[in-house]
């Protein structure tokens, strides 16, 4: 006679046959010998033969339904058929046959741990060596000559073998796309038959299998559905049969991996689609004109398709810089108008730094700026004696890495001068938008003056007032349609990786005579699972004896279970709980 | 309130209490006897990590910007990250072993940052127009969150390393280290057992806490990648905004990848038929070195788009 348990009031019950949640106590009534509706479903004969054979899960008809429904043949009670000729004996095709080596080849782990080393070794290479740099740069720095660097490695040699430009050689774009063959071969043959496996899972029943697993214990005194009802309250999914339990959790972690590699064969997706099918361009813009996108943008490939917005006019009304107090840049802004083919705006934006322009397809980012030229009032140049209004157009003067402009306005007719010479003037340098800085014509420092002050200054003769910078501002111009498949890539990758972090724990039981062997291994957290599966060994009640009427269970259940749970009990505090059982029966 | 001088009370006052730890966490393990989970080790961590704490908060009460803009502020945001890791670890495996390790290294890490580093290098700079997004948030936490798990991951691979050297020799050579259940075979279950035991032999004990090490490393390096993953793909896609270009092979992001590449390859070398233990340690020993170069050594050339207040 077995104990009965009472549900509970919190417990909840899911009785639907055919689904994998199994919340403990879920009993349709007293006394009933385990506590799952389908657990005496019959299986059809074929399952039991197969079973006998290879022991294959199909005892649970909970689990794998692909398992049940797709192997089962359907019984020919229709009617006679004639019996069909034997088929012809064929083998895979060659084709096919080169196809699974290929496969089986390129899923190895060994190659694949390969392939990883070598793109981070030569992409190592790739910060080493100063990447872009012209011929000259590399035979400067890695001399034929004399000391060479770790003593072979020259300029000539590094051209020849691309590692000016590793990240675009063929070898290296080779290797990467090997890796992608490998994820792809990987997934194919074990990862995506590693979903199907997954599902299917089967008892272990005798001690010797038990006893394998990475954790097991016998707990003394135990019921199978305690063990059980304890998983189930740790969130571990509980099948159980005929005096033996499977539980699992965290199948997530298992499937993991798969995403993972399938979100890296997408952003894979993307970065080729963008590095084929995309434009590109930078365009210098001077504050008041404007230019035809397309004019700037460059294809990636012949196989680029031109986005919408290629045909529009972007204008320049404005552009400005914000400084902070101590002449430090604090951003950078530029009022941009689209104008479509016709002329007709579409819209306009304030763009800075962190702040595109999207239209049509293309983005437009704010990533430089130049002068175009200088406005200045002049008294007294050659032109004409009074206040004329000139505007010099600027020049970038190539000066270590902060931006140099600089224009030139002569003191006498150029056209006067001595063939052969330069005529006399006045040099005004810029570094920024706030101030110039003038030169007489020896090259000597004259004097500052902020932008917009007004304040004139006396230079070879002539009285300039320096009133304005024309700036152009530097956008960079791109139309990349790999961009959507590289994003959704990245988010699968964000969420898959964390995913995988999750350890597959599972645990089986079986009743063995008055007690439970449990065993159990997870894949990741060994350690943790360990600590858990003692945790929750500890809690699974103490059974005493089998007393024939505890029907209503709770009063004489709890002073048991409260006797013994919790900790270590030794025999002395059991036989006293049994005393005390048998002073109320 | 003169908030420099709060500063520099609040980094000498993190820098005493790791060190009053550190001896503290040496005498216990050496004289203590008994190593568990201590109460007073985490409390020396913890108000080392409220010293912390309230640095970050002032420099970005002082800034006005968040406070993870140069070198100096991602040092204190690492010993940061490696202190709250370190105390959920100790917390929830209760050992005390692992102070002795890392109570040392987050002290000269501390000094390093509070006392090597060049005081202009120091000081908290306004951000360049790049810098001023909300991504910055994001991609600096999460990947400096990702170096600190990465490198105490590392860590405890190097420390497995070395123990394994001193135990294998004792004990007995050939009993793999993931077959606890050697001992329980030998076992038979029909006898009676206390019921809360996973049984193991006294004499098991160093392999019990070998084995521990190995996957403690194990799942730190795991969560380091995830982060790792997390901030290489926030930081692409923040140079998507900003420049348009989600990757140009920049130093800073190539050697991002590199240690990508490494620590999918410590992840993956576990699954190597006969790879358990020490190889996979010996791979997670390189990547320390890689995690290294890839925060520091690139800054220190000095080129490329990561190069913000570094030593140019």
């Amino acid at each position: 006679m077995q104990h009965c348990v009472r549900a509970s009031a919190g417990a909840t019950a899911h009785h639907a046959v055919g689904t994998y949640r199994c919340r403990l106590p879920l009993l349709a009534g007293p006394c009933q010998r385990t506590a799952l509706p389908w657990a005496h479903t019959k299986l059809p004969a074929a399952h039991r033969t197969r079973c006998r054979v290879d022991c294959r899960s199909t005892q649970g008809p909970a689990a794998a339904p692909s398992l049940s429904d797709s192997d089962n043949e359907p019984s020919s009670t229709s009617g006679w058929r004639p019996p069909r000729p034997p088929p012809p004996p064929q083998g895979p095709s060659p084709l096919r046959q080169l196809y699974k080596r290929t496969l089986k080849q390129l899923s190895n782990l060994k190659l694949a741990l390969a392939e990883l080393a070598v793109i981070a070794a030569l992409s190592a290479v790739g910060t080493v060596i100063k990447q872009g740099e012209t011929y000259e740069f590399y035979m400067e720095n890695y001399p034929e000559e004399g000391r060479k660097v770790l003593g072979f490695l020259t300029g000539r040699i590094v051209v020849a073998l691309q590692l000016d430009h590793i990240y675009t050689a063929e070898y290296f774009l080779l290797l990467l796309a090997l890796l992608g063959a490998s994820l792809t071969a990987c997934t194919i043959t074990n990862q995506w038959p590693a979903v199907k496996v997954a599902r299917r899972w089967r008892f272990k029943g005798e001690q010797a299998s038990l006893a394998r697993l990475e954790v097991a214990s016998r707990v003394p005194d135990a019921r199978l559905v305690d063990v059980g009802r304890v998983l189930a309250a740790k969130n571990y999914q509980v099948f159980m049969k005929d005096g033996q339990l499977y539980g699992f959790k965290g199948l997530a972690g298992k499937l993991g991996p798969i995403g993972v590699h399938a979100s890296m064969l997408l952003c894979m997706a993307g970065f080729v689609t963008g590095a084929l099918g995309g434009f590109t361009g930078s365009v210098m813009i001077p504050q008041g004109s404007e230019t035809v996108v397309a004019s700037a943008l460059r294809s990636a490939s012949p196989l680029a398709w031109n986005p919408g917005g290629a045909s529009a006019v972007i204008r320049c009304d404005d552009f400005r810089i914000d400084y902070r107090e101590d002449g430090s840049v604090r951003q950078f802004y530029s009022d941009l108008t689209v104008l479509d083919v016709d002329g007709r705006e579409q819209s306009t934006k304030t763009v800075s730094v962190n702040q595109p322009l999207r239209f049509g397809g293309v983005t437009a980012y704010q990533t430089d700026w130049s002068m175009s030229a200088l406005k200045v009032k002049v008294a007294g140049s050659f032109v004409a004696p009074e206040d004329t209004a000139f505007q010099l157009p600027m020049a970038a003067l190539n000066g270590g890495d902060s931006k140099l402009y600089a224009t030139f306005l002569p003191a006498e007719d150029p056209a006067l001068a001595p063939p052969g010479t330069a005529p006399r003037g006045v040099s005004m340098l810029a570094r920024d938008l706030q101030t110039v800085t003038f030169y007489d014509s020896k090259g000597e420092f004259a004097g500052v003056r902020r932008l917009g002050s007004g304040k004139p200054i006396e230079v070879e003769g002539m009285t300039i007032v320096a009133q304005e910078v024309l700036a152009a501002t530097g956008l960079e111009l791109k139309a990349d349609p790999g961009v959507p498949l590289v994003y959704a890539g990245f988010g699968g990758l964000c969420v898959t990786t964390v995913v995988s972090y999750l350890s597959h724990s599972q645990v089986w039981a079986a009743q063995a005579g008055s007690g439970v062997i449990v065993g159990g291994t997870s894949n990741r957290a060994k350690v943790a699972f360990e600590q858990e599966l003692s945790d929750m060994l500890g809690e699974v009640p103490e059974v005493l004896q089998q007393a024939p009427d505890l029907v209503d269970g709770n009063g004489k259940a709890d002073s048991s279970n409260g006797s013994s749970s919790g900790g270590n009990s030794s025999s002395s505090s059991s036989s006293g709980s049994k005393d005390s059982k048998e002073q109320v029966l | 309130v003169n908030i420099p001088v709060i500063e520099n009370f609040l980094s000498n006052s993190c820098f005493l209490i790791l060190f009053l730890t550190t001896v503290y966490y040496w005498l216990k393990i050496g004289f203590g006897g008994k190593s568990s989970f201590s109460f007073t080790g985490l409390t020396g961590y913890g108000s080392a990590l409220c010293c912390l704490t309230l640095q970050l908060i002032l420099r970005w009460v002082d800034s006005g910007h968040f406070p993870l803009s140069n070198l100096y502020e991602s040092l204190i945001f690492l010993a940061w990250c490696l202190l709250l890791l370190y105390i959920y670890i100790e917390v929830s495996t209760k050992t005390l072993f692992l102070g002795v390790l890392t109570s040392p290294a987050i002290l000269c890490l501390v000094a390093f940052t509070d006392f090597s580093l060049p005081t202009e290098l120091q000081q908290s700079t306004p951000l360049v127009p790049a810098l001023q997004s909300n991504w910055l948030v994001m991609h600096v936490t999460v990947m400096i969150a990702s170096y600190a798990a990465l490198l105490l991951g590392c860590f405890i691979a190097i420390a497995y390393l070395v123990l394994s050297k001193f135990f294998i020799k004792t004990t007995f050579v050939t009993a793999p280290l993931s077959s606890q259940n050697t001992v329980l075979r030998q076992e038979s279950f029909l006898e009676e057992k206390q019921k809360t035991d996973i049984v193991f032999e006294k004499n098991d004990k160093n392999l019990k806490f070998l084995f521990f090490l190995d996957n403690l490393s194990y799942r730190t390096i795991g969560i380091g990648f995830c982060f790792l993953t997390l901030g290489i793909l926030s930081g692409a896609i923040w140079a998507n905004e900003t420049w348009g270009n989600y990757w140009s092979w920049d130093p800073k992001e190539t050697w991002a990848f590199i240690t990508w590449l490494t620590f999918a390859c410590y992840l993956h070398s576990r699954l190597v038929g006969g790879w358990t233990g020490s190889k996979p340690a010996l791979v997670a020993s390189f990547g320390f070195l890689v995690v290294w170069v890839c925060y520091l050594g690139v800054n220190l050339l000095g080129q490329g788009l990561h190069s913000y207040g570094f030593l140019n």
